[in-house]
């Protein structure tokens, strides 16, 4: 796995993006997209698992010399006949670690996140995030430990920004 | 993106009691970058950080 020093998550996306990858950033990277002051070391997406969608995500993955993490002492190209699946396909990419979700934990996909997200644009790429109240929704109801600590910061993330709008 | 929220999930107590805690400086500057200059400031913070942590690692 790059070293997280050599992680450029932003250039990531723009890799996705430029592909024609229907995604949607959730997680982490999705919080510090709305504005959330935390840090993050990967992309999370959810991918649209069309064939077709699957077979650009896996030209990108390729490009970028991406392996299936935590296979001890194998470097194993991600399948796409995982990636078609509702699973997590966890990779290392030359521009960081990418997690390619299937579906969320509560079962959601592309196709119903997608009314619950918003486009970016940003640095001539348009690309899709999950939506703040959407984002905690999931943390909440994820019940992790690190999921339940970023709750707080975008509760006030979301006060802030309602409070910027009055 | 992220002009208004629209209606927030409910949160217990104690979620809301800390968020009234956060420090919305931090808030704001992150708010002054662009999208994709957040992503690359959190993904900066979280190799210094693991740099710290490593650092501290091999003194022991």
């Amino acid at each position: 796995m790059p070293s997280p020093t050599n992680a450029d998550v932003g250039a990531l996306v723009r890799r996705l993006v430029d592909a024609g990858v229907e995604f949607i950033v959730v997680g982490g990277a999705a919080a510090v997209l709305h504005g959330a002051p935390i840090t993050t070391e990967d992309l999370d997406i959810v991918h649209r698992r069309t064939p077709e969608n699957v077979s650009r995500l896996k030209n990108v993955l390729e490009e970028l010399d991406a392996y299936v993490r935590e296979l001890a002492n194998r470097r194993l190209a991600p399948q796409e006949s995982a990636l078609l699946g509702e699973g997590h396909v966890l990779v290392s990419t030359r521009l960081g670690p990418l997690d390619c979700l299937g579906t969320l934990v509560d079962g959601r996909g592309f196709e119903d996140l997608l009314s619950h997200s918003e486009s970016i644009e940003d640095e001539g790429s348009e690309f899709r995030v999950v939506d703040l109240s959407t984002l905690i929704d999931i943390k909440t109801k994820t019940g992790r430990a690190k999921d339940r600590l970023m709750l707080p910061v975008l509760v006030a993330l979301a006060e802030e920004l309602e409070g910027s709008k009055d | 993106m992220s002009d208004k929220p629209s209606e927030l999930p409910e949160v217990d107590e104690l979620v809301q009691q800390a968020a009234r805690e956060v420090d919305r400086t931090l808030i704001r500057w992150a708010l002054s970058l662009s999208p994709l200059d957040r992503l690359r400031a959190a993904v900066s913070s979280a190799a210094s950080l693991r740099a710290l942590r490593d650092a501290k690692s091999n003194e022991r």
